[in-house]
């Protein structure tokens, strides 16, 4: 079986993380066995919106015969709403997508490809590329966060940058250019941000005393300007 | 949408994690989305500024999460608060709660960051569902 994915869909795609990819061919895959599926290449049919399983992306895609375009991975949208987007590209002779590739390769093989896709049909209508918005944005989010320092700075503060890099991305200016020192692991993070899912894990095992934030009051902010007391 | 950004109690509840006997709820849910979770530095500070109350033992325990584990756990999703973000918090600041009290400080900065960076809104605090959307209290 054969899949095209919309560009929007083919960037969510390609940045899932290799185990949610996986879940998504699986529903794919999926259509091809389904008892009910139609094979004559002639009749459209509607998948989903499907949630996959443990909490992965939602899958809403169509298929035509062996081949199957996908849509979306986000947040499923209404069913007519779905319904009629799928009306309109199935009547369409030229689609907005990319693909065509086979959903037997392996996964991460078949998001390479996706995502190479992706950037040359970036390349060819001038578009932004589709690629995960983090990379093209990664170098100026560090730069925007870090703190900076001279050179004479780090001889005095070396152990402070060094310990403030595993935090923050720390950027040294030393004869005109910029060096960059952030820990790799928190690099890794700004390139590819947790999900949710995944940030709760992280936090699951703490068992840190809950606080009691209700018990703190907040003051509301004095007005700025106090008119007529003004002398 | 572009994700959620946790109010000061929905964040205090993620990085406490599980504590004998009691549900957390912020956590149960962060495992059902799709969206990424955001916080912003300022709520980050003011938890820290509550978690200075508690016994040594316990403060001792949350400042190192919230300084040492809390940025590499959120990267690029703890935010700082910049110039955008206040000139819409200069708009918001004055709205009112149901009492006719205005937004604690914290809150309206929250909803300022929510409303420029197109996030939902997870706070205990039910009214401001009026002023950001998606809302979700927990």
């Amino acid at each position: 079986m054969k899949a095209y994915f919309l560009y929007k869909a083919a960037a969510q795609f390609a940045a899932l993380k290799v185990e949610a990819a996986e879940q998504v061919v699986d529903v794919l895959l999926q259509i091809k066995s389904a008892p009910d599926a139609d094979t004559t290449g002639l009749a459209t049919q509607l998948i989903g919106p499907l949630c996959t399983a443990n909490g992965g992306p939602w899958v809403s895609a169509f298929a035509e015969g062996e081949e199957v375009t996908v849509v979306d991975l986000g947040e499923p949208e209404a069913e007519e709403a779905f319904a009629l987007r799928v009306s309109a590209l199935a009547s369409a002779d030229r689609r907005p997508t990319v693909g065509g590739v086979s959903l037997d390769l392996p996964t991460a093989r078949l998001q390479e490809t996706v995502r190479i896709l992706v950037q040359e049909e970036g390349r060819l209508t001038n578009a932004v590329a589709a690629a995960p918005a983090s990379t093209s944005r990664l170098v100026p989010a560090l730069c925007a966060r870090a703190h900076r320092w001279r050179t004479t700075e780090l001889r005095r503060d070396l152990r402070q940058v060094l310990e403030q890099a595993v935090c923050a991305p720390q950027l040294i200016e030393r004869e005109g250019r910029e060096l960059l020192l952030i820990d790799r692991e928190l690099l890794e993070r700004f390139d590819s941000p947790l999900s949710a899912a995944a940030l709760a894990e992280q936090f699951a095992n703490n068992r840190l005393a809950p606080l009691d934030l209700t018990s703190v009051t907040e003051r509301a902010p004095e007005p700025a300007l106090q008119l007529g007391r003004i002398s | 949408m572009a994700g959620w950004l946790l109010g000061p109690h929905a964040f205090s509840e993620l990085v406490a994690g599980q504590t004998a006997g009691h549900r957390n709820a912020l956590m149960e849910w962060s495992r059902t989305i799709q969206d990424g979770l955001y916080v912003t530095e300022l709520t980050v500070a003011y938890v820290r500024s509550v978690a200075q109350l508690k016994p040594p033992r316990d403060r001792m325990a949350w400042l190192a999460e919230l300084d040492g584990q809390v940025p590499i756990k959120f990267g690029s999703n703890l935010l700082p608060v910049s110039r955008a973000h206040w000139i819409r918090w200069s708009e918001v600041r004055l709205e009112l709660d149901p009492q006719g009290r205005e937004l604690s400080f914290t809150e309206s900065v929250d909803v300022a960051v929510c409303l420029v960076e197109d996030f939902g809104y997870v706070s205990p605090s039910v009214h401001l569902g009026s002023i950001v959307q998606p809302f979700k209290t927990l």
